[in-house]
């Protein structure tokens, strides 16, 4: 029930955005992916790991969206299965306006997926859209039929995957598995345009040397091999990587996380001004709160597979509301000695995904848990404008 | 915790510790020429990037080095009035988890993976103490008990694995403590934790120095982790000490221009920043320092000087001591910083 009033809560949202006119460029909408815990010689189903939800956000063009949360809170699922390096267990991911959910399906699945999600519905003379890939598919239903309808949403399958893989990039967190150490760097940085047919070999030297550049190495690096790369040069090759596909999106996945702090610093400024140049979109995913306020201009924050706060910057650091949002900005060490701050230590461990608790997911270790918490699951709701959060008692920690 | 040192005795002295290791590509200096004081009661910070020599430093102090590295003449680490590295293996290992105890990064690897946790804060116990196993057993219950374990009746039994990451570096730290050592060495304990854990941790670490009266080293990269927790602080580079103080002043006076590179380039939460600095170049490789100062061919002040001599460890204020030429740039700097932050 209350997950379709999450739905509806960020459907809401969406045309409100529509009208400050902002361009979407990633939309995740109830994103849920469980794993099954298999068991006994028949590999039995036993369990589902719901390391995914009920999942939905929003990103803009040309901002930085931070995802951010504790380890096992499904930050990083939610990059892989919009990725589809997992497929959803259901959800749908959509791209620039067009649903993506079913790309990577066999086409058979794929139309199922079609059937099930759109053309039910739009069977139904009353149904009314609630968001604008409702509207646009219902209109083509209107127009074109059933059949019509199920054409433009599976036809080309294999057009549309190689368009998805072009429009969104990721950069991983380890650089040193990231990078084929028997590729040398141009080739590694080639492989992909050259497969998408956006350059042709002999434009490839200079295409890498320029990309390469812009990273900040030398562009007559570019023949060299990885394990020449120092941790922080290889994620600006990774990052230079991602750029050369033109991508619409770029997922970077605690990619500044296996760096010294000296560098670190310097691979977020890179990004920063590469933002600035091309108009780059990131979703950025990181445990670190602290890094995420200075890159991001909207932060999501996941608990146990959910979001439990999603704002602005400044609103979410000015005035978090939820308790877990408080609770982790209080946990952060400040590198201040004389900063004076509410100190919250919260108690025990995040529960397993496996058997998470009932009503809401943070109310065993919420310090101002009330009894309807661990019965009621909260939804996520619009407390201030653009700022949603799932509590039952917001901002009273 | 104030520390006053004309009160207070040195527990431990470290003198012009040098490690080197003898590797087949050339001597690494992972430690050369480190001086420092951990007094009795107060927390000392090591804070350095990777390479910086501040870990091994540590397996130093318990003499727990790899057969390639060698504790170079002349070198002192006086504990308690004893010379540590003048002691044979068996008062070493009389000192080792009694005086001197140490906790881990990574829990996982540092706990042994076939042994009940009791099993191994007990190992300890009976190790140091004229105690029988039926009191050993109760000992180590009181202090999983009291470093928050929940059910230590049950979790006594338990092994390793059954525990999460934070449980995991509770029992650490019982079995660490377990023998009330005068010094605890804490080699990055939380890193591996995530934020709201390692709140917890350093939490229950303070509370058990008040009780105990213990003197910490605490090792880390996190600058945040050492502004909350410790008292003083020593910045490593390149195997030195690049500038030590207290915490206060390390902060916000910072007199040596990796320490004022290091501070401006983290994210923080409690400031707006517009742009993170970035410190140039890479951490050098330990094989090939730059000559003169080890962080000159990084470092925005330096002058011709800086890469021919190596500056000393020199006091610039009362208890403030830092390895540069120019720190007063350094404070010029800090100012202008100031100024643009007032405005």
């Amino acid at each position: 029930m209350s997950e379709n009033k999450i739905t509806q809560a960020v459907q809401n949202t969406t045309f409100q955005n529509q009208d400050t006119q902002k361009e979407v460029i990633l939309r995740i909408d109830n994103l849920v992916k469980h794993f099954p815990i298999k068991a006994g010689v028949f590999k039995r189903i036993v369990a589902w790991v719901k390391a995914v939800d009920g999942v939905s956000f929003e990103v803009y063009k040309g901002e930085t969206v931070g995802l951010v949360g504790e380890s096992g809170c499904g930050k990083t699922t939610v990059g892989m299965t919009l990725l589809r390096l997992y497929e959803p267990t259901s959800g749908r991911i959509i791209v620039n306006g067009e649903d993506t959910t079913h790309y990577f399906l066999p086409s058979w699945k794929a139309k199922k997926y079609v059937q099930k999600t759109y053309i039910e519905k739009f069977r139904n003379s009353n149904f009314v859209p609630k968001d604008d890939v409702d509207a646009k598919y219902l209109k083509i239903f209107k127009e074109k039929g059933e059949e019509g309808l199920i054409k433009y949403l599976v036809d080309n399958l294999e057009e549309k995957r190689l368009q998805f893989r072009r429009d969104i990039q990721i950069v991983f967190q380890d650089p040193y598995s990231s990078l084929d150490p028997r590729m040398r760097i141009k080739n590694i940085l080639a492989e992909g345009p050259l497969a998408h047919k956006m350059i042709t070999k002999s434009q490839a030297i200079d295409k890498v040397g320029k990309a390469l550049e812009e990273v900040g190495i030398h562009p007559t690096h570019m023949y060299r091999f990885p394990h020449e790369f120092s941790g922080g040069q290889r994620q600006r090759i990774g990052i230079a990587r991602a750029l050369l596909m033109n991508p619409k999106l770029i997922i970077a996945d605690e990619a500044v996380a296996a760096l010294d702090v000296s560098i670190r610093s310097q691979v977020i400024n890179l990004m920063m001004d590469l933002q600035k140049e091309h108009n780059l979109t990131y979703l950025f995913i990181s445990h670190d709160l602290s890094l995420i306020k200075y890159i991001s201009s909207r932060v999501v924050v996941m608990y146990l597979g959910k979001v439990v706060e999603t704002a602005r910057k400044k609103d979410l650091f000015d005035e978090p509301l939820h308790p877990y949002t408080k609770a982790l900005m209080s946990a952060i060490p400040v590198p201040n000695p004389e900063f004076k701050k509410q100190r919250i230590i919260l108690q025990g461990d995040v529960p397993s995904p496996v058997n998470p608790p009932s009503g809401c997911p943070f109310h065993p270790r919420c310090p101002v848990a009330q009894p309807i918490c661990s019965k009621e699951k909260p939804e996520l709701r619009e407390i201030k404008p653009e700022h949603y959060v799932a509590c039952h008692f917001p901002g009273s920690l | 915790m104030e520390v006053d040192k004309l009160d207070k005795k040195p527990l431990l002295t470290v003198r012009n510790l040098r490690t080197y290791f003898y590797t087949e590509d050339g001597v690494v200096k992972a430690v050369d020429g480190v001086d420092f004081e951990v007094y009795e009661g107060e927390t000392l910070g090591i804070v350095g990037e990777s390479g910086s020599g501040k870990s091994v430093t540590s397996l130093t102090i318990l003499r727990l080095l790899d057969p390639k590295g060698k504790i170079e003449e002349g070198s002192e680490i006086i504990f308690n009035g004893r010379n540590l590295l003048e002691l044979n293996d068996d008062e070493m290992r009389k000192i080792r988890g009694n005086e001197i105890a140490m906790i881990f990064q990574e829990p996982m690897v540092a706990l042994n993976p076939v042994f009940t946790i009791g099993e191994q804060i007990m190992e300890a116990i009976l190790l140091h103490q004229d105690v029988d196993k039926k009191t050993a057993r109760q000992m180590a219950i009181d202090m999983l008990r009291k470093v928050g374990i929940p059910e230590p009746e049950k979790r006594v039994d338990e092994y390793p694995h059954e525990l999460s990451g934070g449980m995991r570096q509770r029992a650490m730290i019982a079995m660490a403590l377990s023998c009330r050592p005068k010094l605890l060495i804490a080699d990055e304990p939380t890193t591996a934790l995530d934020v709201t854990i390692q709140a917890q941790i350093l939490e229950l670490m303070k509370e058990l120095q008040r009780e105990y009266g213990m003197a910490i080293i605490l090792i880390t990269h996190d600058v945040g982790v050492i502004a909350e927790n410790a008292d003083r602080v020593v910045v490593m580079y390149g195997g030195k000490v690049m500038e030590t103080a207290d915490v206060k002043t390390v902060f916000k006076k910072p007199k040596h221009p990796y320490t004022w590179g290091l501070l401006n380039a983290i994210p923080r939460l409690d400031i707006e920043q517009d742009r993170l600095y970035s410190i140039p170049g890479m951490v050098p490789d330990p094989l090939h320092f730059p000559p003169g100062c080890r962080f000159s061919n990084r470092c925005e002040f330096k002058e011709e000087k800086c890469t021919i001599e190596m500056p000393d460890l020199v006091q610039v204020e009362e208890g403030h001591y830092s390895r540069c030429f120019f720190y007063k740039k350094v404070e010029e700097a800090q100012k202008i910083a100031k100024a643009g932050e007032g405005a």
